[in-house]
């Protein structure tokens, strides 16, 4: 390869990187690993798991959810304190730019209830996260019975 | 070389040597468990006396207790994350268990901190979704409220909105041995290879 050639390939290298970074949102959030616990028979209720991402390059801060399987969506967190297991609303969680939140079994989770249609296994519960920016960002949990 | 008289203590001798050789052969396989995260009483305790009842309706007393191993679950059905996450791991724990030992498999008993919602009825859709071995059982606000008092379990009601609440309840696991008498708990986080090591390890005590 010539010099002239390795010149043209690390701009063109340099300027693919920029529009990436251009390409970026203000925010957006991802998730990897989303799943819902199958609710249980007689369970109103079930959670949502995976590792919620932000993908953008604003802060994201968790306030308000809805699913059009589920008329009530919060985020809460189980803490074991001195043996005995509690449950509480987490508000407001903020996400930095890169940062993530593991959800996962006896931490922190979607909690879904008021269960409005049927959520067989392997079908997918959609979550929307309402956004500052005024838009939403809707992700996808398939129902896993685990 | 041997004469004719000694042949039958020969057989003797050789039968003998087979049945020790076999006999040791056994005992350097035979797994060994030893207890590495329940809390073991060096007394078993009494269970107080339960006049509870099942998910199909039944009396569900101490008499339940006797002559199997036992593993209590404080939970209740409106429960999104700690119950369904137990539930699911003991039924994983005891297929654990089967794989090693059916013999030791223990019953499985969810008590409901939450009879107000947790009726039979209730509890029938619910607990054998997880395994149809295990068994739910409820009773009255009152019954419940001095079992948990009498055993030392934590219970609280927690509102989460104008018509909905959670329960706080203690996490740990209460296991009861064969003559009914509270032997072991198992604290939380609970891994179903640790747990199932642990009541194999009981069960063979």
């Amino acid at each position: 390869m010539t010099t002239t050639n390795r010149t043209v390939l690390f701009t063109l290298l340099l300027a693919t990187m920029g529009l990436a970074s251009c390409a970026k949102p203000d925010q957006a959030l991802g998730v990897s690993d989303a799943w819902v616990r199958l609710t249980p028979p007689g369970s109103p209720m079930t959670a949502g798991y995976g590792t919620l991402t932000n993908e953008g390059r604003q802060a994201i801060t968790l306030s308000a959810f809805s699913s059009p399987q589920f008329g009530d969506v919060t985020l809460h967190v189980t803490e074991d304190i001195n043996g005995t297991a509690t449950m509480r609303e987490a508000r407001n969680h903020t996400l930095n730019p890169g940062d993530s939140l593991t959800l996962a079994p006896g931490g922190y989770h979607l909690m879904l209830m008021q269960r409005l249609q049927e959520t067989p296994e392997g079908s997918l519960v959609e979550v929307s996260f309402e956004l500052e920016s005024g838009e939403t960002s809707t992700l996808s949990f398939v129902v896993s019975k685990r | 070389m041997f004469p004719f008289s000694n042949k039958p203590l020969l057989f003797g001798i050789c039968l003998l040597a087979l049945i020790a050789g076999a006999g040791l052969a056994h005992w350097q396989q035979a797994p060994s468990y030893t207890v590495s995260n329940a809390t073991v009483l060096d007394y078993p305790r009494p269970v107080p006396e339960l006049d509870l009842i099942d998910h199909e309706g039944a009396a569900f007393t101490n008499e339940r207790l006797q002559n199997t191993w036992t593993v209590v679950f404080f939970g209740f059905t409106h429960c999104p994350d700690v119950c369904p996450t137990t539930m699911s791991m003991l039924a994983n724990t005891m297929k654990r268990i089967e794989a090693e030992n059916p013999a030791a498999i223990p019953q499985v008993v969810m008590i409901s901190v939450d009879p107000a919602r947790d009726t039979p009825e209730q509890l029938k859709k619910y607990v054998p979704f997880f395994s149809p071995d295990f068994v739910g059982v409820t009773g009255t606000e009152a019954q419940i409220a001095s079992l948990t008092e009498k055993m030392g379990v934590a219970s609280r009601r927690v509102p989460l909105g104008p018509d909905e609440y959670t329960i706080d309840h203690t996490s740990a696991l209460f296991v009861i041995n064969p003559d009914g008498a509270l032997s072991a708990l198992s604290s939380s986080p609970h891994l179903p290879e640790v747990l199932a090591n642990d009541l194999l390890a009981l069960n063979s005590r």
